[in-house]
């Protein structure tokens, strides 16, 4: 750490590379497909090298850098909010609509807990199966899934079952007290069960308070 | 239904949170155990994330280490494993597109990563701040020229005098364009040497003070393009620092929107600024029709570095400050007048 805030490029890029997947981790649950996850990487990453100097070590390098590469990635939500899904309907504010047949539970996948689903409408992949198929469609319900929650749920909830912080270091990440850190992993929790679930997925989003 | 005391309760038991006591009472209700089942296997459905693609990595972290070499150099020469370009910086083309990017919302034609963006905004920022003084220099030497060809001998020492100024602005002309070229070259690094007041690299500093000197010398300058940070000095507490940016930025720009400034030009200045402070522009920055972009800061508040945003609408002057991070640590609105 002190050798990559001295200038040693050896140092900066073993820091990098430390850090880079847990990084991109975090980004690509956030932004919720790899390119703009990509993007808000290398923002990200941009940043924390610029601001090396200037990072005064009260908080863990880690916790920091989980600071700017969740504002690079909301950022980048930010500024792709008018572009739609590729593949995906969407609604008039971005989020994912049920398509035919959602909501009111899919066929099952064998998982266990939870039913396929219904929040990614119509995109072809329901009912699939195990294999390359399924894996996929998985991966696009998470996302979609992901993408509705309101953006404080979701940035808690990624925080705490993506990256494994606890709930203090995730109070700290966003600047928060640890009781509404506890709020809203359980309120993501559960509005993401019921989407990847077998219920009824719910018809707004709720607010997310102050 | 979501059941919000229910869903607390389950996460705090697939947390942890809760005694062994505590636990198995909550789960004795099937409600809870269900719910529990279920947030596990969502839980369970996140943590792997989807594969990374190593290519890519490697080239971001390239991307990454070349902006710090960039900072620390400027104008330094890069060397073939330090891409820069969007392309090779793993920017996959036709992506960088939407608000800021380009003028359509849809796909572009051209791809604009990161380094081209923030290329673009001092591109934008140059051309304001030059196209009048190069306007000015033409002027004077079309004049000098037609004195020249008018000819008589007590016209002759007029135009000397005339072809004098004409030199002297040509000086002026060529040390900003001097300074221009320092930054043009290396304009990564003026996003993040202007903050560094407190024990940055030299270079940098020496980068920052350069700009910030050419910045003072033109005040016609700065009102056409706000583009250049301003250092605002030390100071303790929000207050005191929002009442220097106050009065640094000058009177308030009104809702002018639309008439004085263009909306364009308005997100030209923001994404002037982001490149220049090293943060995406505030929230409030990017609201709807306005507001206006009016002053960039660099201030350190409480032994922080920190930068500051002036943004001037209908309903008055919005003061945001971001720290090293960009994270807020103070927004206000300043009423009008």
């Amino acid at each position: 750490m002190a050798g990559a805030r001295s200038g040693d490029r050896s140092a900066l890029d073993a820091l990098l590379r430390r850090h880079h997947d847990r990084l991109f981790a975090l980004c690509r649950r956030l932004a919720g497909n790899d390119a703009d996850a990509h993007d808000a990487l290398q923002e990200a990453l941009i940043a924390i090298v610029r601001g090396l100097d200037r990072f005064d070590g009260r908080s863990a390098f880690s916790t920091w850098s989980y600071r700017v590469a969740t504002n690079a990635a909301l950022d980048e939500l930010r500024r792709r909010k008018r572009r739609p899904l590729p593949g995906l309907p969407t609604d008039e504010r971005g989020g994912l609509v049920p398509g035919p047949g959602s909501g009111r539970g899919g066929g099952a996948v064998g998982r266990p807990g939870l039913t396929r689903p219904g929040v990614v409408g119509g995109g072809g992949h329901g009912g699939t199966g195990p294999g390359i198929d399924g894996v996929v469609a998985d991966r696009l319900d998470v996302d979609a899934a992901l993408a509705r929650l309101p953006e404080d749920y979701r940035v808690a909830v990624v925080l705490r079952d993506v990256c494994t912080l606890d709930y203090a270091e995730i109070a700290e990440v966003l600047g928060i007290p640890p009781g509404t850190v506890r709020s809203r992993i359980a309120r993501g929790r559960g509005l993401l069960a019921d989407l990847l679930g077998n219920r009824d997925a719910p018809t707004e989003r709720p607010s997310t308070g102050p | 239904m979501t059941d919000p005391s229910r869903d607390d309760l389950a996460s705090a038991v697939l947390d942890g949170l809760l005694g062994d006591e505590e636990a198995a009472a909550a789960l004795r209700d099937p409600a809870v155990a269900r719910r529990v089942e279920e947030m596990r296997a969502v839980r369970s459905l996140l943590q792997p994330a989807p594969p990374l693609d190593a290519a890519r990595r490697e080239r971001s972290i390239a991307a990454a280490l070349a902006a710090a070499d960039t900072a620390r150099t400027p104008g330094g020469p890069r060397t073939p494993e330090e891409p820069h370009t969007p392309a090779a910086a793993g920017a996959p083309a036709g992506r960088r597109y939407g608000p800021g990017f380009d003028s359509s919302d849809e796909r572009p034609a051209a791809p604009a990563g990161l380094d081209e963006r923030r290329r673009r905004g001092a591109r934008r920022a140059h051309a304001a701040r030059w196209l009048p003084a190069a306007a000015v220099i033409l002027v004077v030497l079309a004049v000098a020229g037609l004195v020249a060809v008018a000819g008589s001998s007590s016209d002759s020492d007029m135009a000397a005098d005339t072809a004098s100024e004409g030199g002297e602005s040509n000086d002026t002309g060529s040390g900003e364009a001097t300074a221009e070229s320092s930054e043009a070259s290396g304009d990564e690094q003026d996003a993040t040497s202007a903050p560094e007041e407190s024990g940055g690299q030299d270079d940098a500093d020496a980068s920052g003070g350069t700009m910030e000197g050419s910045t003072e010398s033109g005040a016609a300058a700065d009102s056409a393009a706000p583009g250049a940070a301003r250092s605002l000095g030390a100071f303790a507490t929000a207050d005191d620092l929002a009442a220097a940016a106050d009065a640094t930025a000058g009177p308030h720009a009104g809702a002018a929107l639309g008439q004085d400034v263009t909306a364009d030009e308005a997100e030209a200045r923001l994404e002037t600024f982001a490149a220049e402070a090293g943060c995406e522009p505030p929230a409030a920055g990017r609201a709807g029709d306005g507001p206006i972009p009016v002053l960039l800061g660099n201030a350190t508040l409480a032994g922080a570095p920190v930068t500051v945003w002036v943004l001037d609408d209908a309903d008055g002057r919005r003061i945001v400050v971001l720290d090293a991070a960009c994270a807020v640590v103070d927004d206000r609105v300043l009423p009008t007048g």
